[in-house]
């Protein structure tokens, strides 16, 4: 079961993603879905956040990297994840700090 | 497991061990904890390695296969000559056999690197229907009679009662082609079980009383219809085809009562 796990693509791609997402941890400003799940979801903690968090943005961005680059095998697949990740890493970051600065400009 | 497998499956099951230890504590600890720090780092350093590693090998190990698989699926098909003798036709199964064993070790290996390489739908398509193929070329030479050898036909002459009607036979017609098919019926099965062996002889008509002959092969009865494949020597004027059998009773008489219909062409 491990093995056909392992050689299924969408898997592959998806490990990819968590690799980058795992990445994305190292980066000081970096805050992820999380902006968003705050405002969705209001008054949790941040362990609740986080979790999401890791949970929601890997399988976005193997989603994202399955459908639109189509990989055919482990690299390909595993790249893909990890390119499509941290393309959305990348544009959460721009974000999230766009949603920050609004809600201090707004608190001013 | 292969040692190269796991190469890849140790960084995977470390990675899942990252991804729980996050789920379960619930904060980022890259920034706080530098072992953490450091250790997460090498096992995405390590699974990043191990993927570029293994994709490396088995890319190489598909293309050292891929020859042989094409090798394997460009073999020709058997001559009509493997019908001719009993050498030939176990010659030609064994080597159908062979084939098959290796193609079906090649598609075990293909599945194993397809889960690096990709998927192979055509190639894995192409090697099954080889197989089948093959398969159903065993069966084509299974279904002639088994060829036994000459040395079973102890006759030096023979005696006969005119054209037998124990069997039906239509005299061929073909004299173009390099082999033809001939095949025989019994009218009653349980006459099998009584024959020691079917004839078919050819012969070259010199003069009205001599002949030479062409060729001369005994094979073993077999239920329902007894199919041979030989060499058409109708393609020359003049020939004889003899074709019946001899009895189990009979097998030890030099001159021993044969049932059989002459064609000529």
């Amino acid at each position: 079961m491990f093995e056909a796990l392992i050689g299924n693509i969408f898997f592959q791609t998806w490990l990819g993603a968590v690799c980058a997402h795992l990445l994305s941890l190292y980066s000081d400003d970096f805050k992820g879905t999380v902006p968003f799940i705050k405002k969705l979801v209001p008054a949790r903690s941040e362990t609740f956040y986080y979790r999401i968090d890791f949970l929601i943005l890997p399988v976005i961005g193997a989603l994202l990297a399955y459908v639109l680059l189509d990989p055919t095998n482990l690299k390909t697949s595993i790249f893909a994840g990890l390119s499509w990740s941290g393309t959305l890493i990348a544009l959460l970051k721009r974000n999230s700090n766009q949603i920050e600065n609004t809600g201090t400009n707004g608190q001013n | 497991m292969d040692r190269i497998n796991l190469f890849f499956f140790i960084p995977i099951v470390l990675i899942i061990v990252l991804l729980v230890i996050n789920l379960l504590t619930g904060k980022n600890d890259t920034k706080k904890n530098p072992v953490y720090k450091y250790s997460s780092l090498i096992v995405l350093l390590s699974f990043i390695t191990s993927i570029v590693t293994i994709s490396y090998y088995y890319e190489q190990q598909f293309d050292s296969e891929i020859k042989k698989i094409n090798d394997l699926l460009t073999t020709t098909k058997i001559n009509d000559s493997v019908y001719t003798s009993h050498e030939n036709r176990k010659r030609a199964i064994d080597s159908l056999n062979r084939i098959n064993k290796e193609l079906e070790q090649l598609l075990e290996n293909l599945k194993t690197q397809e889960k690096i390489v990709g998927k192979k739908i055509e190639l894995k398509k192409n090697i099954k229907n080889k197989i089948k193929g093959n398969v159903t070329e065993i069966g084509e030479i299974e279904k002639y009679n088994e060829i036994l050898d000459n040395s079973r036909d102890k006759r030096k002459g023979y005696v006969t009662h005119g054209e037998t009607s124990n069997f039906i036979f239509n005299c061929p017609t073909d004299f173009k082609s390099d082999y033809i098919d001939l095949k025989i019926r019994f009218q009653d099965d349980k006459l099998i079980n009584k024959i020691e062996f079917i004839f078919v002889t050819f012969s070259k008509i010199v003069t009205e009383n001599q002949y030479n002959s062409l060729s001369s092969q005994i094979y073993l009865p077999q239920s329902g219809v007894n199919a041979f494949k030989v060499k058409n020597y109708f393609k020359e004027p003049k020939v004889v085809l003899e074709i019946g059998y001899v009895l189990k009773s009979d097998k030890d008489k030099s001159s021993p009562n044969v049932e059989r219909i002459v064609c000529k062409n």
